[in-house]
C-alpha cells in the first residue's frame, strides 16, 4: 500500500504538469490547498522544475523512503523521483515511515526526504528515530521559510542538505546523490571499523593470554589496533622467552607485521635458534621482502620497521639473557628492590640497516625480581608530561586496576605496552617495590637541582596523587639533600662521575623508598653525635644529613654513606 | 627581598619572596649582610625579624645561611625572630632545633 496516495485524475493530472517541467501545487485548487495548510504553518508548492543535472542519470537504482504528509506533494515527488530512475517508498506521517523502515531493514534505503511539519511528530522527531535505528542513513529534510532555525539541530542528526519549499528539482536530486554517497560512505566505513575493532579484540586478547602470575600488562593501543605485542611462552620447563615488539605504524598492518614476527620468534625459539639469529632474520626479511615488496607495490618510500625486546630467562642457571633494538632499554628491579637499567642504548630497529648491531647481554637473576619492559609511545607520553616513564606506568597500571583510565592518555600519540615480567624465584616480598624514578645525574649539576627536584614532584604527583603535603615535602626535602651531597661530595662536582637516583613505591606497606648513590668514599664521621652537638651549639657541617636523619622514617647507609636508603610513610 | 626598618620598635624585617634553599640562599646572603650593616648591628634595632611568606621549602644551605645571620644578630646583642606560613618550613625549624634560639612566628 504505497504508490496510491492521490486519485487517478489528479495523478493524470500532475503528469501532465511534469511533463511540462513545471509545477506548482496552487495549481490544484483551493481544496488541495486547504488540505496541505491543515497543519504546521505556511505551505508551498513542493517542486520547481527544472532540467536535472547529470549526476541524477548515473544513479537510478537508489532507494529513497519520502516522508510528506501532503498527499499531492507525495505524488509531485514521486512521480518527480521515479522519472529519474529512483526507487520511491513514500510514507505520509513518522508511523508509516518507521513502519516501512522495519518492514524492508535497516539497510535497504539509500537516503530519507523528510518533510519537517508531519501529522504525528516532526520530520526533527524521525530523525532522531532514525540516528538510533540507522545511523549510517543520510537524509534530506524539506521545509518552509520559517523553519530555518531548525536547520542545526537537522545538520546535527545527520542531515546532509536542508531545502526550502518549492523545491528545485536539480537541487533535490544533488542533494539525494549527496546524501546516497554520504550513506555509503558510512557503511563502508562502519564496515572496515567492525573488521579492524574485530582484529583489535584478537590483538588485545593475543597480548592478554600471557599468564597474569608471570607479567603484569598495561596496553593502551591508540586506535584499535597497532603494532605493539607481547609474547611470553616456556621453551622448556625451566627457560621462558619474552618478547615485545613495536612496529612503525598504528594501523591494521603493524598488528599483522608484529604477530608475524612473533609467530616467526615462537617458531625458531622453539626449534633452538639463538634469539640473535632470530632477530637477524627478520631484519633481513623487512628489508629484502617486506619493505622491497611495500616499495613496489604503493610506491612507498617509508619502510616498516619493527623496534624489539626479547628476554631468555632460565631458571636452573639464574640468568637472564637480554636483545634490545629500537626499544627502550628494558629495567631489571633486584630482588632487594634497586632498579638498573639492562645495557645503554641497544641496536637500531630490525628493517632500517643490512649490517644490524644485535647482541645479546647477560644478567644474573638471583633472587628473582622483576624486569620492567615498555615501548616508546609510553617514553614519548612521559615526556609530553615531564615525567619518568615508569611513574606513567605505575599511574596507567594503578588506573586500569580501578577502571578509570588516565586523562593524560588523550595525549598520547602512539600505542602504549607495559610489562613487568616477573622473574622464578621470587620470595613473597620479592617485587612489591615497584620503581617509578630511576634517573642519574652528572657530578655538575648541582645548580640545576631545583628542575631536578621539580621532576620528582611531578612524578609523585603523577603516581601517587594522594600522598599528603607533609609526607610529599619530606621525602622531596630528604631527597634534595642527599642529592645535594652526593653532587658535592660524593662526585666532587666533576661531570665524569654519576649519581644514580631511584624512588620506588612498596605496594604493599604503602611507603617510599629513595635510594641515592655516588662513586665517592662515603664519610667518616658519627652522624648522631652531629645531631647532638647540634641541639645544643650552632655547628655549621652536615647540616644535610641531619635533616635526612629527621625526615625519613628509616635511614640505612651503606659503603660508608655512599649509599643512602630513605624510607618514607604514607 | 624586601627591607623594612621600624625605628620606633627597634625591629629590623627582612622578607624572603620563596623558598630558601641552596639556589637562592647563596644570592641573598649578602644582600641580607648589607642590610644588616647599613642598618648598623645592633644599634638602631635590637630584634632582626626574618621573614618567609612564601616558602615552602628551607634546605640546609638556607639553614646555613639563618644560623650564619643568628650568629651575626647574638654577637651585637640581638634577637632573632622567624615569621612563616607554612607547617613544613615551621617543622624544619623544630627538628634542627633552630626554635631553641630563634623566636618562631607564624604568619
Amino acid at each position: 500500500m504505497e504508490k496510491r496516495l492521490a486519485p487517478a485524475f489528479l495523478i493524470d493530472r500532475l503528469k501532465a504538469n511534469l511533463r511540462r517541467f513545471s509545477f506548482s501545487s496552487e495549481r490544484l485548487g483551493g481544496r488541495y490547498r486547504a488540505a496541505a495548510l491543515s497543519h504546521g504553518p505556511v505551505r508551498k508548492p513542493i517542486l520547481q522544475m527544472s532540467s536535472a543535472p547529470e549526476t541524477a542519470s548515473t544513479n537510478r537504482t537508489r532507494r529513497v523512503l519520502v516522508v510528506e504528509d501532503d498527499a499531492i506533494n507525495l505524488t509531485v515527488l514521486r512521480l518527480a523521483l521515479e522519472k529519474w530512475g529512483y526507487q520511491i517508498s513514500p510514507a505520509h506521517d513518522v508511523k508509516g515511515a518507521q513502519d516501512k523502515f522495519r518492514h524492508v531493514g535497516a539497510d535497504h534505503f539509500d537516503c530519507v526526504i523528510s518533510d519537517y511539519w508531519l501529522p504525528d511528530q516532526t520530520g526533527l522527531d524521525f530523525l532522531k528515530w532514525l540516528k538510533i535505528e540507522e545511523p549510517s542513513l543520510a537524509s534530506v529534510m524539506l521545509t518552509t521559510d520559517n523553519d530555518r532555525s531548525l536547520i542545526t539541530e537537522s545538520l546535527r542528526l545527520g542531515v546532509v542538505d536542508f531545502l526550502e519549499k518549492p523545491v528545485n528539482i536539480q537541487k533535490l536530486l544533488v542533494a539525494i546523490d549527496t546524501a546516497s554517497l554520504q550513506t555509503a560512505r558510512r557503511r563502508h566505513l562502519q564496515k572496515s571499523e567492525s573488521a579492524v575493532e574485530g582484529l583489535g579484540r584478537i590483538q588485545r586478547w593475543m597480548v592478554r593470554t600471557v599468564e597474569t602470575q608471570l607479567i603484569e600488562l598495561c596496553f593502551h593501543p591508540k586506535f584499535e589496533a597497532g603494532g605493539d605485542f607481547l609474547g611470553r611462552f616456556q621453551i622448556n620447563s625451566h627457560i621462558f622467552c619474552c618478547l615485545l615488539t613495536d612496529v612503525s605504524g598504528h594501523d591494521p598492518q603493524a598488528a599483522y607485521i608484529s604477530s608475524y614476527f612473533h609467530g616467526i620468534f615462537r617458531g625458531m625459539s622453539l626449534q633452538g635458534s639463538p634469539l640473535k639469529d632470530i632477530f637477524r632474520s627478520f631484519n633481513q626479511f623487512l628489508l629484502k621482502e617486506w619493505n622491497q615488496e611495500e616499495k613496489l607495490r604503493q610506491g612507498n618510500t617509508a619502510s616498516t620497521s619493527v623496534a624489539a625486546v626479547a628476554l631468555l630467562v632460565d631458571s636452573d642457571q639464574h640468568t637472564v639473557s637480554v636483545l634490545t633494538n629500537g626499544a627502550p632499554v628494558p629495567v631489571q628491579v633486584q630482588p632487594d628492590g634497586r632498579a638498573k637499567l639492562m645495557g645503554e642504548m641497544g641496536g637500531p630497529p630490525l628493517g632500517w640497516f643490512p649490517d644490524i648491531e644485535i647482541c645479546t647481554t647477560q644478567y644474573s637473576t638471583d633472587g628473582g625480581g622483576t624486569i620492567y619492559l615498555w615501548t616508546d609511545g609510553l617514553g614519548d607520553l612521559a615526556d609530553t608530561f615531564g615525567v619518568h616513564p615508569l611513574s606513567l606506568a605505575f599511574a596507567l597500571q594503578e588506573g586500569d586496576r580501578n577502571g578509570a583510565k588516565l586523562p593524560m592518555l588523550k595525549s598520547a600519540n602512539d600505542d602504549i605496552l607495559f610489562a613487568a615480567v616477573l622473574l622464578p624465584e621470587n620470595d613473597p616480598g620479592v617485587g612489591l617495590l615497584q620503581p617509578i624514578i630511576l634517573e642519574m645525574y652528572s657530578g655538575n649539576q648541582t645548580p640545576e637541582i631545583d628542575e631536578i627536584a621539580a621532576g620528582w614532584e611531578r612524578n609523585f604527583r603523577l603516581a601517587i596523587p594522594n600522598m599528603g603535603d607533609a609526607a610529599e615535602h619530606d621525602i622531596l626535602l630528604a631527597s634534595r639533600e642527599a642529592v645535594l651531597n652526593a653532587l658535592k661530595h660524593g662526585c666532587q662536582g666533576r661531570a665524569e662521575k654519576t649519581v644514580r637516583f631511584q624512588a620506588s613505591y612498596h605496594r604493599l606497606d604503602h611507603f617510599i623508598r629513595i635510594w641515592v648513590e655516588d662513586p665517592g668514599p662515603g664519610h667518616d664521621f658519627d652522624v648522631n653525635a652531629h645531631a647532638r652537638e647540634m641541639a645544643h651549639s650552632l655547628i655549621d657541617e652536615h647540616r644535610g644529613l641531619i635533616c635526612i636523619m629527621h625526615l625519613a622514617r628509616k635511614v640505612q647507609f651503606e659503603r660508608g654513606g655512599a649509599t643512602v636508603i630513605l624510607d618514607f610513610p604514607l | 627581598m624586601n627591607t623594612n626598618l621600624d625605628s620606633v620598635n627597634g625591629i629590623l624585617t627582612v622578607t624572603i619572596p620563596g623558598d630558601l634553599t641552596s639556589t637562592t640562599a647563596e644570592p641573598l646572603r649578602p644582600a641580607i649582610y648589607g642590610a644588616l650593616e647599613k642598618q648598623g648591628i645592633a644599634r638602631t634595632w635590637k630584634l632582626f625579624r626574618l621573614e618567609l611568606p612564601a616558602a615552602k621549602m628551607v634546605d640546609s644551605v638556607g639553614l646555613n645561611l639563618i644560623v650564619s645571620l643568628l650568629k651575626i644578630v647574638q654577637q651585637n646583642g640581638g634577637k632573632m625572630q622567624i615569621a612563616c606560613a607554612n607547617a613544613n618550613v615551621h617543622r624544619t625549624f623544630m627538628f634542627t632545633r633552630l626554635d631553641k634560639q630563634i623566636e618562631l612566628v607564624k604568619l
